[in-house]
């Protein structure tokens, strides 16, 4: 094998280290290219999903669902990056983006809050094992030396030494400078994202129940010839049902009279004005008042989802 | 000659900057050129079934799901304490805190039950609320209605730390609408990695 076979070979080498390094400092600058991001995972709540000191390839997408792996800026501290699965999209009314519940696959527990579209950085599309490991070395000084200092000292000095060379060994050189200079920009733009550990425990249907702390009341009268009667403090009551008693005189007779009925009302309510019942018979030929009326009783009873809570009950004396 | 003069010498240029800007990088204080630190294990919290301890190794009943407790014949101006211990069972420090979940609610009594958080150091470990233990104030009175969307701050959770807590619900003025209603609510003790130290 000739010499100029073999520096042939070293180009094409340096040539395609320095094209794969080229989109890989492209790729992991903090700013997207193109869409797409590279990212160092550095914990393991994605397992086995994604490991540990994995490098992820992440995409932005126009849109995303549940299932998909993405990474995203946490709303409680912005620069970090958390790469986890969408458990649930939920669609807000009256919000124009969807927002998400996310999780790690090795969490008990769902991310503490929800975050919007406009947050996702992007969907994982690749996951590399280890390959983190070895960029994170990048980044510290024994990295920089090993893999910046050595090999950048060692090109200026053989650079110097061989200004008088040839031509083609000047590209190979140059070709070692690119894979520095690449190196360098993997040092210091790979961004790093955590998946992030989630725990959680729950105290269970904690119950709270209210009790009744205003006395509801009953005011019934007589008005002419009718009856009437408001209820107050009735809050949290749905409903009434009422009964009114009498007993009148018809031909010589004690005859025992009823009216009754049942109101519903809003829970809120606290008061309610029952209006007038005319105390006779009416017909299409007129009204005709009872005479000798006694023993009127207003009873109410309240109630709640169908349930008698409370009575009460007024005794009305009456004028005839 | 001149062409091969011009390009080494920008050659020796780029590589000097390289080298300056990367060594710099490394040896600032810089936190993106600090290293990265991996970290793997898993993350549980557990409750304490029974607040008489204070370890997992003492049968603590530990579980991820307690159930609550009931509270009756609330009114206007009302309070009651409760006390409750919870675990970091898992392997990593969490920052924890306590949010609440509406489970039903039809009368809207989260708008008017406050919850006030309290750090409880069970100081002779028997559970009781007595004695030596002393308290101090994690967060001040909010309504339920906050804590589902502003939770509660707990503090840092180390590796198999146990932790005492106060929540002393209270009642001011209630509107008489409240009268007669019940509502259930889930009280949820997170943990996250965020914003821990090692």
């Amino acid at each position: 094998m000739t010499k100029r076979t073999v520096s042939s070979i070293i180009s094409f080498l340096l040539l395609a280290v320095v094209v794969v390094g080229s989109v890989v400092v492209l790729l992991s600058q903090k700013h997207e290219f193109f869409g797409w991001q590279l990212m160092i995972v550095k914990s393991g709540s994605m397992e086995p999903a994604i490991k540990t000191g994995s490098v992820v390839l992440v995409q932005k997408q126009a849109s995303y669902q549940e299932g998909e792996i993405v990474t995203y800026r946490s709303p409680v501290a912005t620069e970090l990056l958390i790469t986890h699965r969408i458990a649930e999209r939920v669609m807000n009314e009256g919000m124009a983006e969807p927002s998400f519940v996310l999780k790690g696959d090795a969490n008990p527990a769902a991310d503490i809050t929800p975050i919007m579209a406009s947050a996702i950085v992007g969907q994982a599309q690749l996951a590399i094992p280890w390959l983190g490991y070895g960029l994170a070395f990048l980044q510290t000084v024994p990295g920089v030396i090993l893999f910046i200092v050595i090999p950048g000292t060692i090109l200026i000095y053989e650079e110097i030494k061989s200004l008088h060379r040839h031509l083609q060994e000047h590209f190979v050189r140059k070709g070692a400078l690119l894979m520095v200079a690449v190196l360098v920009g993997l040092v210091i733009r790979t961004p790093v994202t955590a998946a992030s550990y989630v725990g959680a425990t729950t105290l269970s249907s904690a119950s709270f129940s209210t009790a009744r702390w205003l006395n509801p009341s009953l005011n019934a009268l007589q008005d002419g010839q009718t009856v009437l009667f408001s209820l107050n403090n009735i809050a949290g009551f749905d409903a009434f049902a009422y009964k009114i008693t009498y007993t009148h005189v018809v031909d010589g007779n004690q005859v025992n009279e009823q009216i009754e009925g049942e109101i519903g009302k809003p829970l809120a309510q606290n008061s309610w004005d029952v209006p007038n019942f005319y105390i006779g018979t009416c017909s299409t030929d007129g009204c005709v008042p009872h005479e000798n009326v006694t023993n009127m009783v207003v009873q109410v009873q309240l109630k709640k989802t169908g349930s008698v809570l409370q009575t009460l009950t007024q005794v009305v004396p009456w004028v005839n | 000659m001149w062409k091969h003069l011009i390009s080494s010498a920008l050659l020796i240029m780029i590589t000097v900057a390289a080298i300056t800007v990367s060594t710099q990088a490394a040896f600032t204080a810089q936190a993106t050129i600090s290293g990265i630190s991996f970290s793997t294990g898993n993350a549980a919290l557990n409750l304490f079934g029974n607040l008489a301890y204070t370890n997992a190794g003492n049968n603590g009943n530990l579980t991820y799901t307690l159930s609550g407790p009931s509270f009756q014949n609330i009114s206007p101006n009302w309070t009651h304490d409760y006390f409750l211990k919870y675990f970091n069972n898992g392997s990593i420090n969490l920052n924890t805190s306590l949010r609440v979940v509406v489970v039903n609610d039809p009368a809207g009594l989260a708008n008017h039950l406050k919850a006030e958080t309290w750090l409880w150091n069970d100081i002779d470990g028997n559970g009781g609320h007595s004695g030596p233990d002393t308290y101090s104030l994690l967060a001040p009175a909010q309504t339920l209605q906050n804590l589902t969307i502003s939770p509660a701050a707990l503090g840092q959770m180390n590796v198999h730390q146990a932790r005492g807590i106060l929540l002393r619900f209270t009642t001011g003025e209630m509107p008489s609408e409240t009268q007669a209603s019940s509502a259930n609510f889930n009280f949820v003790i997170e943990g996250t990695t965020d914003g821990v130290t090692p």
